[in-house]
C-alpha cells in the first residue's frame, strides 16, 4: 500500500516558496528594531488611552507658553 | 606658594574661592589641578566628553590677573567647573552624547557658559551624557557616545542619566561643581545615584539658549554640587532672564539664606508609603532614618497626596512629540540609526506618528495637573519623597526591567518626578544615606520660584548629616 500523506499536512510548492521567502526576509531584517518600533507604538497607544480617560473642560487651553 | 593638597578636590565652592582670594591658591593652579584630574580619572568612569584644560588655563590666567588688580567678581571666581555636553561652547565639539553629532561645532556659547565665564569660573571640560539627553526613552546605560556612566561608588553600577558625567564629576572630585539638565529626571536621578547634591530649578529660571532642545516646555538646566549652599551660589550665577530663550521667566535668583523662613514655620508634605512600602529593602532603613532627620528640623509634617492625573503618560507624550520634532531631520536622514540604543531610535520614530489630538490632550491635562499641584502648595510648602526608591542599578541591567514584586496600593509620591517636571517645579536632591555601598537620596520639591526655601531646608538637613561629605572609595 502506498503511503499517503494526509492532505492537511501537504505543502504545495507555492506554500514552500512563501515560507522560504518569509524566512529569508526575517533573516535579513534585524528583528529587534521592528519589535522596538512596535513596542514604542504600543507604549504611545497606552499613553493615549490613559489621557483619553481624563475629562478636560472645553475651556482648558494647552500648557503652551506664547506671548504676542 | 605651597603645593595644593588633594583636599581641594572635595572642597566646597566657598572654600576654593576663599583660597583664591586669600592667595593660598591661584585660579591657574586650581584649573590645572582639576583639569588634570578630570582628564586622568574622567575616562575611568566614562564621564568625560571633551577636555578643555587649555581653555580653562587661559580663563584662569585672566582671573588671576583680575584678582591681582583687585577686581573681585563673586563666589565662583577662580572655581573650575564642568558642563554637560549638551551646552554649546564656541569652537568646541558639542556632541550631545550622540554619534550622529560627534563632530558638531557651534560658533557661540550657551548663556549658562557665558554667565559662568563672566563670573570667573574656568570650564575644565564637557561632561558625558546619555545620547540626546535620553530622548523619548532608552533601555541601556550604554546609550551614550562615551559608553555607560560608571558610578564612582561602584563601577559595576550605573551613574544614572542623562546628566551622567555631571554627577560623576562632582562625586569623584573631578570638578567642584557641574551643570546638567533635566527634562524629566535627568538631574535628580544621577544626583541620587552618585550621592551628590543637585538642584532642578523652576522652569524658565535658567536660560536654555545654546542647550540642546529635547522638549521646549520641559527642559531645564541646573547645578550639581557638594552641598545645598553651593547649589544656591551656582544658581544665582546662571539664573536670569534671557530674550534668546522663549521659555525664559525673565526672573533673577538671589541666594538669600539669611532671609530663610524658620523651619518651624514650614509644612512638609509627605506620603508614609514612600518610606515604608515603596523603597527597596536595602534602601528603606536609610530613607526612614532620613525622614526622621527631616522631622527633627522642626517643620510640621503633613500626610499629603498628589492629585490624581496620568502624569507619566502626559509627560511621555509631550517628550515623544517634541523630541521627534526636534530630531525629525535626524530621523529623515536615516542617521538616527547611528544612535546606540534601539529603544531610543524606535521612540523617536514612533513619536512622529503620535496624533496632534493626543499631544494637545496631554498639554491640556498638564494644565489641569499644574493647577491642582499649585493648589496643593496652599497646604504645604515643600513635598518630600525619596529621590529614587533604590540605589543605582547594575550597568548592564535593562533600565525598563522592573523586578516582580507586589506594588503597594498607595501610590504615594511615585509620580513626583513627572508631576514636578510637568508643573515646572524646582526640586533638590539630597544624599541621605546608603543602601550597602551605594548612595540613596531624598528629593524636596517646592512651588515655582521657591528655590530659597528648598535650599534652606537642604542646608539645615546637611548641617545635621554628613552624607553629602562622603567620598567614593578610591576617589582620593
Amino acid at each position: 500500500m502506498k503511503n499517503r500523506t494526509p492532505s492537511s499536512s501537504r505543502i504545495t510548492r507555492r506554500q514552500l516558496a512563501g515560507a522560504l521567502l518569509a524566512t529569508a526576509a526575517a533573516a535579513q531584517t534585524p528583528s529587534a528594531p521592528v519589535n522596538e518600533l512596535q513596542a514604542a507604538r504600543e507604549q504611545n497607544q497606552r499613553s493615549a488611552e490613559a489621557l483619553a480617560k481624563v475629562d478636560v473642560p472645553m475651556a482648558v487651553e494647552p500648557a503652551f507658553h506664547f506671548t504676542a | 606658594m605651597a603645593e595644593l593638597g588633594s583636599e581641594i578636590f572635595f572642597a566646597g565652592i566657598s572654600e576654593l574661592n576663599r583660597m583664591v582670594r586669600a592667595k593660598e591658591a591661584t585660579a591657574l593652579e586650581l584649573a590645572r589641578a582639576f583639569g588634570k584630574r578630570l582628564e586622568t580619572f574622567g575616562p575611568r568612569y566614562n564621564a568625560l566628553a571633551l577636555p578643555l584644560t587649555e581653555r580653562a588655563i587661559r580663563q584662569a590666567k585672566a582671573v588671576d590677573a583680575e584678582i591681582k588688580r583687585g577686581r573681585l567678581r563673586g563666589p565662583l571666581q577662580g572655581v573650575p567647573y564642568g558642563a554637560k555636553d549638551l551646552l554649546s561652547v564656541a569652537g568646541q565639539i558639542t556632541a550631545w552624547g550622540a554619534r550622529p553629532y560627534a563632530a558638531q561645532v557651534f560658533d557661540y556659547d550657551a548663556t549658562a557658559i557665558e554667565k559662568l565665564e563672566s563670573a570667573g569660573a574656568p570650564l575644565v571640560g564637557k561632561l558625558a551624557m546619555v545620547e540626546l539627553a535620553g530622548g523619548p526613552g532608552y533601555r541601556y546605560a550604554a546609550a551614550s557616545l562615551t559608553g555607560p556612566g560608571l558610578n564612582p561608588w561602584d563601577r559595576t553600577r550605573w551613574s544614572g542619566g542623562s546628566s551622567s558625567g555631571s554627577a560623576i564629576a562632582v562625586a569623584a572630585g573631578l570638578a567642584p561643581f557641574a551643570i546638567g539638565s533635566e527634562t524629566s529626571g535627568s538631574i535628580l536621578t544621577p544626583a541620587a545615584f552618585c550621592g551628590v547634591t543637585a538642584l532642578r530649578p523652576t522652569y524658565g529660571l535658567v536660560s536654555r539658549y545654546g542647550a540642546m532642545p529635547l522638549s521646549w516646555t520641559l527642559d531645564k538646566l541646573g547645578p550639581f554640587c557638594r552641598s545645598a549652599e553651593d547649589c544656591g551660589l551656582v544658581l544665582e550665577t546662571i539664573a536670569g532672564g534671557d530674550h534668546r530663550d522663549p521659555g525664559s521667566a525673565g526672573k533673577s535668583f538671589y541666594y538669600t539664606p539669611q532671609y530663610a523662613r524658620k523651619m518651624s514655620e514650614l509644612r512638609i508634605g509627605f506620603a508614609p508609603a514612600d518610606f515604608s512600602e515603596w523603597p527597596d529593602d536595602a534602601a528603606r532603613p536609610a530613607l526612614q532614618q532620613a525622614l526622621e532627620v527631616m522631622r527633627g528640623l522642626g517643620a510640621t509634617m503633613v500626610e499629603t497626596r498628589l492629585p490624581d492625573f496620568p502624569f507619566g503618560p502626559a509627560i511621555g507624550a509631550i517628550i515623544s512629540v517634541d523630541a521627534a520634532s526636534v530630531f525629525e531631520p535626524l530621523i529623515a536622514s536615516g542617521k538616527v540609526e547611528e544612535l546606540a540604543d534601539q529603544k531610543q531610535i524606535a521612540g523617536l520614530k514612533a513619536g512622529l506618528e503620535i496624533p496632534a489630538n493626543v499631544y494637545l490632550k496631554a498639554m491640556r491635562v498638564r494644565r489641569l495637573a499644574q493647577e491642582a499641584i499649585v493648589k496643593l502648595f496652599g497646604d504645604v510648602d515643600v513635598l518630600l519623597a525619596p529621590a529614587r526608591f533604590g540605589p543605582a542599578p547594575k550597568i548592564d541591567e535593562p533600565l525598563d526591567h522592573h523586578p516582580d514584586r507586589a506594588r503597594p496600593k498607595d501610590a504615594g509620591f511615585t509620580a513626583l518626578i513627572p508631576a514636578g517636571n510637568l508643573a515646572g517645579l524646582p526640586a533638590l536632591s539630597l544624599p541621605c544615606g546608603f543602601a550597602g555601598n551605594l548612595p540613596v537620596a531624598l528629593q524636596l520639591a517646592g512651588a515655582p520660584f521657591t528655590e530659597n526655601t528648598l535650599l534652606a531646608m537642604g542646608k539645615e538637613f546637611q548641617s545635621r548629616t554628613d552624607w553629602h561629605k562622603r567620598r567614593p572609595p578610591g576617589a582620593g
